[in-house]
C-alpha cells in the first residue's frame, strides 16, 4: 500500500461518515419520522386513518391520474425524443427548450396556466361551461397539471440514448425492407428499452407526488378531487397529526416500491453491458 | 444496365456534395467509388440507397425508376461501414431480419426462412457462430455478418460502405481478397466506397475516382494508373513524382535533360507537369542528354523492393524516388552520395495551369 493512500484513510472515515451522518439527518430521519408518526397513536388509529373513505378516494384518484399521465407522456416522450435526436429539421432546437419548460417553471404557475386557460373566467371557460365541461376543480384538470409537470421525464431520458445511438440502425432496417413501424419496434425500443424505463419510473414517481400544480387546480373537494399528497395537507392543517403521517406513509411506500424498481432497472442495465463486454473479451482472447 | 445515374445533385445547405453526377454500372460488375473524403462518394452511395434524397437527376435501378422511391422497397443490399449489426439480436436473428419483416404474403415459412438464414450463415464462413451475439464477434467476423445479412433479401444491387475501414491491415487484406472471390462466385452487382487506393485497385473491376463531387475519371486499374486524365488522378493513385518542365515540339525539357512526350501527346506548348511512377524511372549506366543526373540520399530494401531517395538540382524538386526490385537494381549498393543516372520507362504530361 503507498503513502498516499495510507495517509488518506483517516481522510476516507471522515468522509464516509460525514456522507452517512448528512444521508441520515436529512433522509432516513425524516422517512422514519413519517413512519413513526404514522402509528404513533397505535396500529388501529393507522389503519382506521388509512382505509377511511377520502384517504382511499383519494388514493384512487392518485392512481387514477398516474395511469393516464404516465402512458400518455410515455408515447409523447417517445416521439418528442425520437423526432429530436433522429431528425434534421427547423424548430429543432427550440423543441429541446420547450421540454425542458416544464422543469424551468413553478409548478404552481404550471397550475394557474390551466386555470387562466380553462377556468371560469379563462379563455376556453365559458365555451366548456356551456357544453357542461369541468376541467378546473375537476379530474381533467388534475390530470392536464400533472401530464404538463411530468412532460420532460421521458423525452430528457431518451434523447441523449437514441442520439448516441445514431441513425445507422434504423437506416439498416430501412434497407431491409422494414417498415418505419416495424424498424421502431424491433430495433429502436429494444435499443432504448432501459432509458425508456428509467424515464417512466421518474415520471410516474413525480405524478404520483406532484403538489403544487395539482393544488391550484384541483379545489381540494374531499372525496372527489383530493390526490394523496393534497390529502394529507389538508388533515395536517387540521391538526389531525397521526392520519396525516398515515397516509403520507402511503406515499412514501408507493416511493419506496419506485425508487427500488429504479434501482433494479439500473442494476441490470448495467449487468446487460457488463455481460456484453465479458464475452467480448473472453471471445476475443480464445 | 444495373445502376444508370444521370446529373444526380445534392446539397447539404451551402456545402455541395455532388454537382451533376452520371455514372452507369453494369449488370454483375464490382465498382469502386474512391476519392478523398467530403469528395462526396459516400452521399453517391446514400443516394442509390434511397438513404438521401437528391436535390436534381434520376436514379435507374434495373431500367426502373427509383429516384423517388423509399428505401425499403428499392431490394438494396447496404452494407454500413460500422456494420450497424443490431446488438440485442444474435447472428442468426440479425441475418433472418430482412425475411422477417417481409408482409406475411411473401415471407417464407419458419422452416424455409432457418434453412436459407443457416445457407447464408455458410456461405460467409460463420457456421457455428449463429447463436452468438455481435458484442461476442471479431471486427472481421462482424463484418461478415453485415454482408450476409445485406444478401438475405437477395439485393439488386449490393452497396458497401468503406467494408475495410474498420479493421487492422491483416485481417483487411484477407478480407479484400475473400470479398472478391465471394463477388466472382455471386455476382451481384455492387459498389463499394473507398479513401484507399490500394483497396480500389486490388478490389475492383472498374475504378470511379470523385473529387469535390464530380467525377474525376473512370476505368479500370492499369486505365487510372497509367494514363491518368488529371495531376490529380495521377496523385490519387500511388505515389508519383512531380517535375515541372517545358514543352516544345514534342520534347520536354528539364533542366538540362531532354525527354521525347509520351505519343499522342494533346498538350500545347509552354509550361508542364511531368508525373513519373517511382517504379518507372529507370537507371542507365552512362549519362547523355536524356538522362537526370541526381544523388542517392536513401536506399532501403521494403522486402519485395528496394525504394531509393535521390536528390536532384532541379528548381522545385528537391527530392524524387525510385522503385526497383533486386534485379533491376545497379551491380552495386546503393549508398548515400552515389550519383546515378535516370530516364523514365513512362510518364503522363500535364498543362500547367
Amino acid at each position: 500500500m503507498n503513502r498516499l493512500h495510507e495517509g488518506g484513510r483517516w481522510w476516507r472515515v471522515c468522509l464516509i461518515a460525514g456522507a452517512l451522518a448528512i444521508t441520515g439527518l436529512f433522509l432516513v430521519l425524516p422517512l422514519a419520522m413519517v413512519l413513526i408518526g404514522a402509528i404513533s397513536k397505535g396500529i388501529d388509529v393507522y389503519l382506521a386513518a388509512v382505509t377511511e373513505r377520502h384517504a382511499l378516494a383519494a388514493l384512487r384518484l392518485t392512481l387514477t391520474v398516474t395511469a393516464i399521465a404516465v402512458p400518455l407522456n410515455l408515447v409523447f416522450g417517445v416521439v418528442a425524443a425520437w423526432c429530436i435526436a433522429k431528425f434534421e429539421f427547423p424548430g429543432r432546437s427550440a423543441l429541446i427548450t420547450l421540454i425542458d419548460l416544464p422543469l424551468a417553471v413553478s409548478p404552481v404557475i404550471s397550475g394557474l396556466i390551466y386555470v387562466l386557460l380553462f377556468g371560469a373566467q379563462g379563455v376556453f371557460g365559458e365555451w366548456l361551461g356551456e357544453h357542461g365541461f369541468r376541467v378546473i376543480f375537476a379530474v381533467p384538470g388534475i390530470v392536464l397539471a400533472t401530464i404538463f409537470v411530468t412532460f420532460p421525464f421521458v423525452a430528457r431520458e431518451l434523447i441523449p440514448v437514441m442520439q448516441a445511438q445514431g441513425r445507422d440502425y434504423e437506416e439498416a432496417a430501412l434497407s431491409l425492407g422494414a417498415s418505419g413501424w416495424q424498424t421502431f419496434l424491433r430495433v429502436t425500443l429494444p435499443n432504448i428499452k432501459w432509458g425508456l424505463l428509467y424515464g417512466v419510473i421518474l415520471c410516474n414517481a413525480r405524478a404520483m407526488g406532484e403538489f403544487g400544480a395539482v393544488s391550484v387546480v384541483s379545489g381540494h373537494i374531499r372525496g372527489k378531487t383530493n390526490t394523496l399528497p393534497l390529502h394529507v395537507e389538508i388533515l395536517y392543517n387540521e391538526y389531525n397529526h397521526a392520519a396525516a403521517f398515515a397516509v403520507a406513509s402511503l406515499l412514501a411506500l408507493l416511493a419506496l416500491v419506485t425508487l427500488v424498481l429504479k434501482t433494479w432497472v439500473e442494476s441490470k442495465a448495467h449487468r446487460d453491458r457488463q455481460a456484453a463486454n465479458n464475452t467480448t473479451n473472453d471471445e476475443i482472447l480464445t | 444496365m444495373s445502376i444508370e445515374i444521370r446529373n444526380l445533385q445534392k446539397s447539404f445547405g451551402a456545402f455541395t456534395a455532388l454537382h451533376g453526377v452520371d455514372l452507369d454500372i453494369d449488370d454483375g460488375e464490382l465498382m469502386a467509388l474512391l476519392g478523398p473524403s467530403g469528395c462526396g462518394k459516400t452521399t453517391l452511395l446514400r443516394m442509390i440507397a434511397g438513404l438521401e434524397t437528391p436535390d436534381a437527376g434520376s436514379i435507374h435501378l434495373h431500367g426502373r425508376d427509383v429516384t423517388r422511391l423509399a428505401a425499403r422497397h428499392r431490394g438494396v443490399g447496404f452494407v454500413f461501414q460500422h456494420y450497424a449489426l443490431f446488438r440485442h439480436m444474435n447472428v442468426f436473428e440479425n441475418v433472418a431480419f430482412g425475411l422477417r419483416v417481409r408482409p406475411r404474403a411473401t415471407r417464407p415459412a419458419e422452416p424455409a426462412l432457418r434453412d436459407k438464414v443457416n445457407r447464408i450463415i455458410d456461405l460467409v464462413q460463420l457456421g457455428g457462430m449463429a447463436q452468438r451475439f455481435p458484442d461476442q464477434l471479431s471486427g472481421g467476423q462482424r463484418q461478415r455478418v453485415a454482408l450476409a445479412r445485406a444478401l438475405i433479401i437477395e439485393p439488386n444491387v449490393l452497396l458497401l460502405d468503406e467494408p475495410f475501414g474498420a479493421l487492422d491491415a491483416q485481417v483487411r487484406r484477407q478480407l479484400r481478397r475473400w470479398l472478391r472471390r465471394l463477388h466472382d462466385e455471386l455476382h451481384v452487382t455492387s459498389v463499394f466506397v473507398t479513401h484507399d487506393q490500394d483497396e480500389a485497385l486490388d478490389v475492383a473491376d472498374r475504378i470511379v475516382l470523385l473529387n469535390h463531387g464530380q467525377i474525376e475519371q473512370m476505368g479500370n486499374a492499369s486505365q487510372l494508373q497509367d494514363h491518368p486524365n488529371s495531376v490529380f488522378v495521377s496523385r490519387f493513385l500511388g505515389e508519383v513524382n512531380h517535375l515541372p518542365g517545358q514543352l516544345l515540339q514534342g520534347r520536354v525539357t528539364l533542366g538540362k535533360t531532354q525527354w521525347n512526350a509520351p505519343a499522342g501527346t494533346q498538350i500545347e506548348d509552354g509550361s508542364v507537369d511531368v508525373c513519373v511512377r517511382p517504379y518507372d524511372l529507370l537507371w542507365s549506366a552512362a549519362a547523355s542528354h536524356d538522362t537526370l543526373t541526381v544523388t542517392v540520399t536513401d536506399a532501403r530494401w521494403l522486402g519485395g523492393r528496394y525504394r531509393i531517395e535521390f536528390s536532384t538540382a532541379l528548381e522545385g524538386v528537391p527530392f524524387i524516388t525510385a522503385e526497383w526490385s533486386r534485379t533491376q537494381m545497379p551491380d552495386r549498393e546503393l549508398a548515400s552520395g552515389d550519383i546515378v543516372n535516370l530516364k523514365p520507362h513512362r510518364f503522363a504530361l500535364f498543362a500547367r495551369s
